[in-house]
């Protein structure tokens, strides 16, 4: 039955696309393993957590089991241009950039989908959790994972009708412990590596090593004050701060002081107490809309700031295609410029922008 | 008489210049191994032509045996006058003695199709 319908798989080597594969194989699809080889520092090769010569040969020996033709190939240039460009220039800017997202839309969603198509495939699989929904009249909605605690539709948020359309995202109705006996029922050759918070291409070292190393400019010293003007200390380079932070600021006061906000213009940085953190309102740019249009009226949705932070309430006013307003119902420590603001209706994510 | 292999590789070679715009014999044309033919292909990514024919059922290589997947243009074709444009679209196909004329002319059926949809890549 499926047996016509080629299927690529974008495989890590990890248990959730390994086991997006088997239950593709196992649904009789004719199914393509490809694994992206990405950028990494010079020096630094076998150091990128998505493909480490040992994670490639790890999901080629998958593969192997399953029986599928594996590929790696190669997307250092692409990434590099369009993922580790954006996080610098991001930081440049004052912001805290969330380069997966533009990894999945660009390089994801962008050069491998495109990669999977001229191999004939009709759908692109990845190991994400997250679900479609096909209506009747051809429409397709991204929905929350059945599995709470793994959904991934928060980096999901910005892909289009046409994306979607090429997508399958087998895990999306089923929980992580699931995904784990299906593969040891397979006997899938899987490490359990550590779920990493870090960016893939930092290798061992932080963000702020990275910076230092790759966008040395970054490095510009400026001044520490409060809201009142008093000068407190000198900081290192704005983008070494993020708003909210209260270590490493380098300076002794009464009260525990909290990066409140960035000037990228005078090269400041100004910090206050905790209760000055909150902001209760924020705009978002370089919006998507899931069903292709924005809605016409202002509404309310539950909407996340951060992949990691939970759903609150709000009032979403869109002002054009790409721009929308949010007003909270409490104000929000942790609103920060970078990241994405992702909308939902009950478990439907409708889109989401990247906070200005 | 020649061995089978070798006027299959000579008919595969012949037909793959004609069939195929921009695409150039690596090598001497006469004086080289018997069951083996190399090419290259202008603003084509070699890697990516590879997978589509190994998904068609043909294993073939591009570049240097020794630097397989690298995306780098080979050494030895860049010192050959090969500019980069060209040098990274390379193709190196082997016969076996097994090998039928069936089986070469659905690759020569295959082949242009592939050459096509990596132009089509790169041109984006």
């Amino acid at each position: 039955m499926n047996k016509q319908t080629r299927v690529v798989v974008a495989m890590s080597g990890g248990v959730d696309s390994s086991v997006a594969a088997a239950l593709l194989v196992e649904k009789g699809y004719e199914v393509i393993g490809v694994m992206l080889r990405l950028w990494s520092e010079s020096g630094q090769e076998t150091h990128n957590r998505c493909c480490t010569p040992d994670a490639v040969a790890l999901a080629r020996r998958v593969a192997a089991k399953l029986d599928i033709p594996f590929y790696a190939i190669d997307a250092k240039k692409v990434f590099r241009k369009e993922v580790v460009e954006y996080f610098i220039d991001g930081y440049a800017n004052g912001t805290t950039p969330n380069p997966c997202l533009v990894c999945n839309r660009r390089i994801r969603w962008g050069f491998l989908l495109d990669k999977a198509v001229s191999l004939g495939a009709r759908y692109f699989a990845t190991g994400h959790y997250a679900r479609l929904d096909h209506n009747k009249h051809g429409y397709i909605s991204l929905l929350r994972a059945i599995d709470r605690v793994k959904d991934q539709s928060y980096v999901l948020h910005m892909l289009n009708q046409a994306q979607l359309g090429h997508t399958m995202l087998p895990l999306g109705g089923i929980i992580k412990s699931q995904v784990r006996q299906i593969a040891r029922d397979f006997d899938l050759p899987i490490s359990e590596r550590n779920e990493s918070q870090d960016l893939c291409f930092l290798g061992n070292g932080s963000y702020r090593e990275f910076l230092l190393r790759n966008a040395s400019y970054l490095d510009k010293h400026g001044l520490i004050i409060k809201g009142d003007g008093t000068h407190l200390g000198v900081h290192q380079g704005q983008a070494f701060y993020t708003i909210g932070q209260r270590k490493g600021l380098g300076i002794s006061a009464p009260h525990p002081l909290y990066v409140l906000e960035k000037d990228i213009r005078t090269n400041v940085i100004i910090v206050g107490q905790k209760e000055e953190l909150g902001k209760i309102e924020l705009e978002a740019e370089s919006v998507n809309w899931i069903s292709g249009e924005p809605p016409k009226t202002p509404f309310h949705a539950q909407i996340k700031i951060r992949y990691k932070s939970s759903a609150v309430r709000g009032f979403v006013t869109p002002h054009d295609a790409r721009r929308f307003h949010i007003e909270f119902e409490k104000p929000l420590r942790d609103i920060t410029p970078g990241q994405a603001a992702v909308l939902y209706a009950d478990d439907r994510c409708l889109g989401g922008g990247i906070i200005k | 008489m020649s061995p089978i292999y070798f006027r299959l590789r000579n008919y595969l070679i012949e037909e793959t210049l004609e069939m195929i715009p921009d695409a150039r014999l690596t090598g001497h044309p006469i004086e080289r191994l018997p069951n083996h033919a190399s090419f290259v292909f202008k603003e084509v990514d070699g890697n990516n032509l590879l997978m589509l024919l190994d998904v068609e059922g043909f294993a073939c290589s591009s570049g240097s045996a020794c630097r397989t997947g690298d995306p780098q243009p080979s050494n030895v074709l860049t010192a050959m006058g090969i500019s980069s444009e060209w040098a990274l679209g390379s193709l190196r196909v082997t016969l076996g003695t097994q090998t039928t004329f069936n089986e070469i002319e659905s690759f020569l059926h295959v082949l242009p199709k592939a050459v096509e949809r990596c132009r089509d890549q790169t041109a984006r």
